[in-house]
């Protein structure tokens, strides 16, 4: 198994005729925080969904190329999907618990993945909340609904959810653009917990969002993923001019 | 905007409200009369002898203890064979197959099985199951007949409920690891509740007031049914019997009077169900 978690090579993603990515070549370490930045429609969230392969959703989607996770290629037939969806978790760009209450919310994952035990069910929601910091504040309140808690508790919980199904690699589609700028901090200290023991993914439109929690910054145009490199020198020292107009701010 | 034309939109804004204010309360009043009417005709006999002791005399005179059953019967026949049939049939066009012409073709024969009139239905249902299957007038012949009749409105329903679950949520379940089944008996079934609720109570609440189907399939015994393959007569069916053949007018009217309300019932219970919240 080689070093990486995620490995693209030569990966093109297409909607029906539209080429959406073009020969991304990405590699993701382990434990650490890998941001995908770039202008509204250059494929960034493409690329995420292309990970837990959330994209299969799409009728009319293709994936040409070679992606593999945990050393294996996942868009092989003969992948277990579900299997892989329960290994790379996701986060959403707008906080979206289910209808129902705290509780349901976090232990509808872990029973879908087949533990039905009533004492191991409660011990991985208390698991998964004191992970975002959660527990002391809803430890009273599982059976509130899911959906009244203020913006920074649902976008927690939904991180939560998340993690209670023992992902190693947790997809992060913008998940501070419905949050405000308290909020957003306090899930950017989150990141900084959470990469300890997962490795992360993050798409984000801000690049100083991305400057301050990532390790390595992907940024991408129209499809193409311009430079990949550690975040420091893709901000610092920018090898590719159009990298340099976009954090800079004269493009985008 | 000139001061002309102001008044004359001003003018049709308070047409247009008032219109359709006398039009609704047109049709309440409407429906209120029907009501009082058989109230009117139906209350003298109204007893709870009525509703637990058996017809004497062709129904001239006790009550209608068996035909309420046969009802009740005939309705949970239908509903137990349309219920997983409708929403099955809901869930694979909506989840399980693209639109294409199957789902067309499916979609435009469950239209069409709608607007056929009942009676003929019953004709059908009389010559399959009765004639053609020789399972004779019984109440599993009219449930059966019932069941076809009810299930457009029931898959209609399903189907509108099932799609108005938001795709976000059907996202989300995949994204947590869950097969294709678990999202749709986990997600969506239990999202699209009441709307499929309502659905299924809307079609029980025709079929209890069904006449024509029944009549050609279920006959019109009006003994206590022993099991689901003896003939037995619902209350529409007694009603119309005690009428059309001048048995006894006030008996008809009291059964009139107990179906309906019984329909009303129903009916409220949908609305109860729609309105009330997650």
């Amino acid at each position: 198994m080689s070093a990486f978690l995620i490995e693209a090579r030569n990966l093109n993603f297409y909607y029906g005729t539209f080429e959406a990515l073009r020969s991304i070549n990405i590699s993701v370490s382990q434990n650490s925080v890998t941001a995908l930045i770039g202008p509204s429609g250059c494929g960034k969230s493409t690329l995420l969904r292309i990970m837990n392969r959330m994209c299969d959703l799409i009728p009319g989607s293709r994936v040409v190329g070679s992606l593999r996770v945990f050393g294996r290629e996942i868009y092989d037939p003969n992948y277990d999907v579900t299997e892989l969806r329960r290994n790379v978790g996701m986060v959403f760009q707008h906080p979206n618990p289910f209808p129902s209450t705290v509780f349901e919310n976090i232990a509808f994952g872990i029973r879908i993945a087949g533990e039905n035990g009533k004492e191991n069910i409660l011990r991985s929601v208390e698991e998964s909340l004191s992970a975002v910091d959660l527990w002391s504040d809803l430890k009273d309140r599982l059976n509130f609904p899911g959906q009244n808690l203020s913006m920074d508790f649902q976008q927690r919980l939904c991180i939560a959810r998340a993690i209670a199904i023992k992902p190693q690699i947790l997809l992060m589609d913008e998940p501070c653009s419905s949050l405000d700028p308290i909020a957003t901090q306090k899930i950017e200290e989150l990141i900084f917990e959470l990469k300890k023991k997962y490795t992360i993914v993050i798409v984000t439109h801000s690049m100083h969002q991305a400057a301050r929690v990532s390790d390595f910054t992907g940024y991408l145009l129209k499809g193409d993923l311009i430079e990949f490199d550690r975040t420091e020198s893709l901000f610092k020292r920018p090898k590719d001019t159009r990298t340099e107009e976009y954090i800079s701010g004269k493009y985008g | 905007m000139t001061s002309e034309s102001r008044k004359r939109n001003l003018f049709y804004n308070r047409l247009g409200i008032g219109v359709s204010r006398y039009l609704t309360v047109f049709t309440a009043v409407l429906f209120c009369s029907i009501l009082l009417f058989l109230f009117y005709h139906g209350a003298a006999n109204l007893s709870l002898k009525f509703f637990f002791s058996h017809p004497e005399n062709l129904g001239r005179s006790g009550g209608i203890f068996p035909i309420i059953i046969s009802t009740a019967l005939l309705c949970a026949v239908a509903l137990f064979i349309a219920v997983p049939l409708g929403i099955g049939t809901a869930v694979f066009l909506t989840e399980y197959t693209r639109e294409g012409w199957l789902t067309m073709i499916i979609r435009f024969g469950s239209e069409c099985l709608a607007g056929i009139p009942s009676i003929i239905f019953g004709l059908f249902g009389f010559a399959l199951f009765v004639v053609t299957l020789k399972m004779g007038w019984c109440i599993l012949s009219g449930g059966l007949t019932l069941a076809f009749m009810v299930l457009p409105t029931i898959i209609r329903t399903s189907e509108e409920a099932i799609k108005s679950v938001p795709r976000q949520l059907r996202e989300l379940g995949f994204s947590l690891g869950a097969t294709k089944s678990q999202v749709i008996s986990k997600i969506v079934l239990p999202q699209a509740r009441n709307g499929i609720l309502t659905g299924i109570i809307l079609s029980l609440g025709r079929a209890i007031g069904e006449t024509a189907c029944v009549i050609f399939t279920t006959g019109v015994s009006i003994e206590m049914p022993r099991s689901l393959f003896q003939s037995a007569r619902s209350m529409s069916v007694h009603f119309y019997i005690l009428a059309r053949e001048g048995i006894s007018m006030e008996m008809a009217y009291t059964t009139a009077l107990v179906l309906v309300s019984l329909i009303l019932l129903v009916n409220l219970f949908a609305t109860f169900l729609v309105s009330r919240k997650r």
